[in-house]
């Protein structure tokens, strides 16, 4: 057989997988964001509406612009939050910080926690009957004490944000650590020597030197964020009512429990655009010429 | 020394179990260029780290200016510093890395770029205030990095090995560089290297170092002639060393009985300078020589280093013209009496 057939034929079992498993759903879903689409309607998956799916988002869904603003919220917030406090982390556990032996094995522990098993504990810790930070929160702030966290809007999407920084501040952390640990240490020096404070090593040659690091932290967590699921899911349901509704639970609710695919598709889609923007600033930063 | 700028009181450093340097004493005079010499890790870039503040000594006390700089930070010194990769920053064009050191200090935009603009002038950068760090070839790298040190106009600048990643005729134009700008504006450099010619072609003063520790402080001339102990005369190169016992005006000595310039007595090692020493066919009518197997010959430029085996399998070194080779034009294996004058030997310490 020749090597060109060969190389081809090797290469086609991979393929296929991809393709059934990968590209045909996402086209199967593109398709279905233009159909009725309701699993207890025969036939509705080959009706076709158009972009009214779309439309009827935008116009006629305030439960849509709730998930939306959530998420929005939930990944500004997330975002901000883990990348400040990784950065201290890193800044203390990077060469030359101050807490350098043992700490980082430690601070992978976290990280390797599925999300789900993350929200499952969080919900069991915020129990107001026997929760651990349930009764913490209670005696560190007292007018929190006989607050039941994941039943008010606010209390239950601030444990979101809690969890999910708890979780993600390992990851990033060691990112970090690895970007700071590629600025030459002579930079730094130099600037001491050149009258800098530590505050201003910091500022003026430390940050510009990280900040290609920074980019990509941000931006993946952005994608990580806006994608959340499974931590809600098994934390608040999206609940109290929809305060913590992300977009993936707002599709997973529409699809999988009312059965409306055909809406869940579109909605879907919508959050495609600006993952396409976090994807392009992503390749922009990583495959960027030095 | 009256009212030195810097003095080493009994310094001494160490990292974990090792002492990088010990009990170092020095005084260093206001304008003077002093070069830290020795092999790698003698302790001289420690001990400049120190000055500057980049390390704190284990013990011992570092004073510039009659203060005792114990426990102040490196930005709070006024010790800016060269070093061996540059240490360019390199997101900050040309200006920018100039401004830093002011800019730091506070001193506000007009003024800093202003002085920036003179000292790239100065150094022949003018032309390159907006380019980046990457856009500049080694040299100019190296004015933009000695002009970043300077602009504060400090009383003192530390250099870490500065040329050393610079080619060899770069080096050379860069030391005229450095000289003149030493001397016009007066302050003081304390340089570090392990290259002799920097040393001995810049500094009014060096200072050898080995094992952590001073092994002798002095003019370029008198190191050269008259090392001091075994160590220097071996680092300094071109050092031929005779080991024996000293026997009032001799010293007995594998290779024979050789006169001494000064009595003395017990085990001692004298050092005669490869170009105080001749190569001769016939023994020569006085003054000591001793026997050697032509080895090989080393050409460096303005003159050839000459390798002979003494009888006890020595090495002994011969630094000769290309005139003088042509006469000789000795062929591998053939034995030369090598001589000297008595008083072109040095007895050194061991």
């Amino acid at each position: 057989m020749r090597d060109a057939t060969l190389k081809y034929l090797l290469v086609l079992p991979a393929v296929l997988v991809v393709l059934a498993t990968a590209i045909w759903p996402l086209i199967e879903s593109l398709r279905l964001s233009f159909t009725v689409g309701r699993l207890n309607r025969p036939g509705s998956l080959d009706q076709y509406l158009g972009f009214e799916n779309f439309a009827w988002a935008f116009l006629y869904e305030p439960a849509f612009w709730n998930s939306v603003t959530v998420t929005a919220i939930y990944t500004v917030l997330t975002v901000a939050l883990t990348t400040i406090l990784a950065l201290g982390l890193a800044l203390l556990l990077a060469p030359g910080g101050r807490f350098r032996s043992g700490v980082q094995a430690l601070l992978i522990l976290p990280f390797a926690m599925s999300p789900a098993l993350i929200g499952v504990s969080f919900r069991f810790m915020f129990n107001p009957e026997f929760g651990l930070f349930d009764a913490f929160f209670g005696v560190m702030i007292p007018p929190l004490a006989d607050v039941s966290w994941l039943a008010d809007p606010v209390l239950a999407f601030a444990v979101c944000v809690m969890a999910d920084v708890w979780g993600w501040i390992p990851f990033l952390t060691l990112v970090l650590i690895g970007g700071l640990a590629s600025i030459p240490q002579d930079t730094i020096e130099a600037a001491q020597v050149d009258g800098a404070s530590g505050w201003r090593v910091f500022r003026d040659v430390t940050l510009p030197q990280l900040a290609p690091v920074l980019g990509v932290v941000v931006i993946l967590k952005s994608i990580f964020s806006l994608k959340t699921f499974d931590q809600i899911f098994m934390l608040t349901n999206g609940g109290p009512g929809t305060a913590t509704q992300t977009l993936s639970h707002y599709i997973y609710f529409n699809g999988m429990k009312y059965g409306q695919i055909g809406y869940a598709a579109s909605v879907a889609w919508l959050m495609v655009i600006p993952m396409i923007f976090l994807t392009y600033a992503y390749a922009r930063f990583v495959f960027r010429r030095p | 020394m009256d009212n030195p700028l810097v003095s080493f009181t009994g310094v001494s450093k160490r990292f974990g179990q090792v002492w990088a340097v010990k009990s170092l004493d020095l005084s260093i005079t206001r304008g003077e260029f002093v070069a830290l010499m020795g092999p790698s890790g003698c302790g001289k870039t420690t001990t400049l780290r120190m000055l500057a503040g980049l390390e704190e000594p284990t013990e011992g006390t570092i004073s510039i200016g009659g203060r005792v700089m114990n426990g102040v930070a490196a930005h709070e010194r006024d010790t800016p510093m060269v070093w061996q990769s540059l240490a360019l920053f390199p997101f900050l064009n040309v200006r920018e890395n100039v401004e830093f050191g002011l800019k730091m200090r506070g001193v506000a935009k007009e003024e800093r770029t202003s002085r920036a603009k003179e000292w790239l002038d100065r150094l022949g950068m003018s032309d390159f205030g907006d380019r980046g760090i990457e856009q500049l070839s080694g040299g100019q790298k190296q004015r933009v990095a000695l002009a970043r040190s300077l602009v504060t106009e400090p009383e003192m600048l530390l250099l870490d090995e500065p040329l050393s990643a610079l080619d060899a005729h770069l080096v050379i134009r860069m030391q005229g560089v450095l000289s003149s700008l030493q001397r016009e504006l007066g302050i003081t450099f304390v340089y570090v290297t392990h290259s002799q010619s920097e040393a001995f072609s810049m500094a009014d003063r060096v200072v050898i170092m080995g094992d952590g520790e001073i092994a002798q402080i002095g003019p370029p001339r008198e190191i050269y002639r008259r090392p001091a102990t075994r160590f220097v005369a071996e680092f300094v190169g071109r050092n031929n060393i005779f080991e024996g016992e000293a026997r009032g005006n001799s010293l007995h000595s594998p290779l024979g009985t050789l006169p001494l310039p000064v009595t003395a007595f017990g085990p001692a090692v004298m050092a005669v300078a490869a170009d105080r020493v001749s190569a001769n066919r016939d023994r020569p009518g006085e003054g000591p020589s001793v026997k050697g197997r032509f080895l090989s010959e080393e050409f460096s430029g303005t003159s050839i280093l000459c390798y002979f085996e003494g009888s006890d399998g020595s090495t002994i070194k011969a630094q000769v013209d290309e005139e003088a080779l042509d006469l000789l034009a000795p062929s591998h294996g053939e034995v030369f009496w090598i001589s000297w004058s008595t008083d072109a030997a040095h007895l050194v310490g061991s």
